[in-house]
């Protein structure tokens, strides 16, 4: 359970702007979801634009940092640096799928400055991942095909998250998220793509 | 992919509404769109285009309708000229897929971003021409396996990935790079039949 307002007010939008996008949900929407009146929902943020920028820019700055601590902790070798990045990709998703929904979906609607912050941050992850592809291919344990394109090849198969979560979910018949599961098949899917002949794979 | 450049007849009326209506849902979200803008885009009367569609919601359900079956009847033609082995059939599989992007950029997009935007009986229908696009690969893997020339821990997730991996091109694609969708199709096929590629290969 949320433990304060202001949380319980970033779920509740995060949850209607996933489901009926930023354009289709109103203040008043959202306030009804809390179970307060719109009126109070304007001292946690001036406007609905606010709150958008708000969630998304805290939501792809937050991947970014629980990838780039992954990574951090795993040592020097390329593979294991992947294999945390995924990690730390699919993990994040855990109590936040709405959020990350949104984190891409919901791009169009941010101001010029959230925008600006929010590819910052997606540029930076984008690196995270190619610095580790690109190790790989200059220590010859991974292929040199086309170091860019392969990681966003990567990064593609970790965006539709929400479509292999649900697969997840038709899994486990308590409707549990099967997260280590996911990311661990996705690492191996990576890393025998780009070539990696290692036993982690 | 067998025409790159396909030789396209005068777009109809009706053709100009739905790209038109591609490019500003992608621009601005289905709900960010109103009838009216969709209107002045094409240059007619609003209320000429319900001589069209009965309501936008009609139209994004026939775009997306449309979108996902071009897309499946793309995979199934590149399948439907291609040998009988799994890797033959998987590369096949993959430039269908990435080759119905050409010229449909917006569409492809829209119709993973505004999957949402549509009512629940609508979503169920567009989403069932989706799952056949995944059993394809489903069942292209599976017939991989059998033979012992791909190798896969989760034949569901190995499905999911290769075809994520296909879906978010169009969100990075920039038309008039250096590099082909084409091009991109070759290397999403490599990646992906080394991703599956049994050891002893």
């Amino acid at each position: 359970m949320p433990n304060n307002r202001q949380q319980q007010i970033e779920q509740e939008a995060a949850r209607l702007f996933r489901q009926y996008s930023y354009h289709g949900t109103s203040m008043r929407a959202i306030a009804q979801a809390v179970g307060i009146e719109a009126a109070s929902l304007y001292n946690h943020f001036i406007s609905k634009q606010q709150l958008l920028d708000h969630l998304v820019t805290q939501a792809n700055q937050q991947l970014l940092h629980a990838v780039q601590t992954a990574v951090a902790q795993a040592g020097d070798d390329p593979a294991e640096r992947l294999r945390a990045a995924i990690w730390g990709f699919v993990s994040f998703y855990e109590g936040r799928v709405d959020l990350v929904t949104i984190a891409d979906t919901e791009l169009r609607g941010l101001s010029t400055q959230a925008a600006a912050q929010v590819q910052t941050a997606k540029d930076d992850l984008s690196s995270t991942f190619f610095d580790i592809v690109q190790d790989g291919v200059r220590s010859g344990v991974f292929k040199d095909r086309n170091p860019k394109i392969d990681t966003v090849f990567i990064l593609g198969m970790g965006v539709v998250r929400a479509g292999t979560l649900r697969l997840s979910m038709w899994y486990d018949a308590q409707g549990h998220l099967e997260l280590e599961k996911v990311a661990s098949q996705m690492s191996r899917y990576a890393l025998r793509g780009l070539g990696y002949r290692g036993e982690a794979a | 992919m067998s025409q790159s450049t396909k030789a396209r007849p005068p777009a109809s009326r009706q053709e100009e509404i739905e790209r038109a209506a591609a490019a500003l849902f992608r621009e601005r979200s289905y709900h960010g769109t109103s009838l009216r803008e969709l209107a002045s885009a094409v240059g007619i009367e609003a209320a000429s285009l319900y001589n069209h569609f009965a309501s936008k919601q009609d139209l994004l359900v026939h775009l997306l309708e449309k979108a996902n079956r071009a897309l499946l009847e793309s995979v199934r033609e590149e399948l439907a000229n291609t040998g009988d082995s799994p890797q033959d059939r998987l590369r096949s599989a993959i430039r269908g897929f990435i080759g119905y992007f050409d010229g449909n950029l917006d569409m492809a997009v829209i119709a993973n971003t505004e999957l949402r935007a549509l009512d629940p009986t609508n979503a169920f229908r567009v989403r069932r021409v989706k799952d056949e696009v995944l059993a394809i690969f489903t069942d292209i893997i599976a017939a991989g396996v059998d033979q012992d020339v791909f190798e896969v821990d989760d034949l569901i997730l190995s499905a999911v990935f290769t075809v994520s991996m296909c879906s978010r091109v169009p969100a990075w694609y920039v038309e008039g790079g250096p590099l082909t969708l084409e091009d991109v199709a070759d290397l999403a096929a490599e990646f992906a039949l080394d991703a599956l590629a049994s050891y002893s290969d």
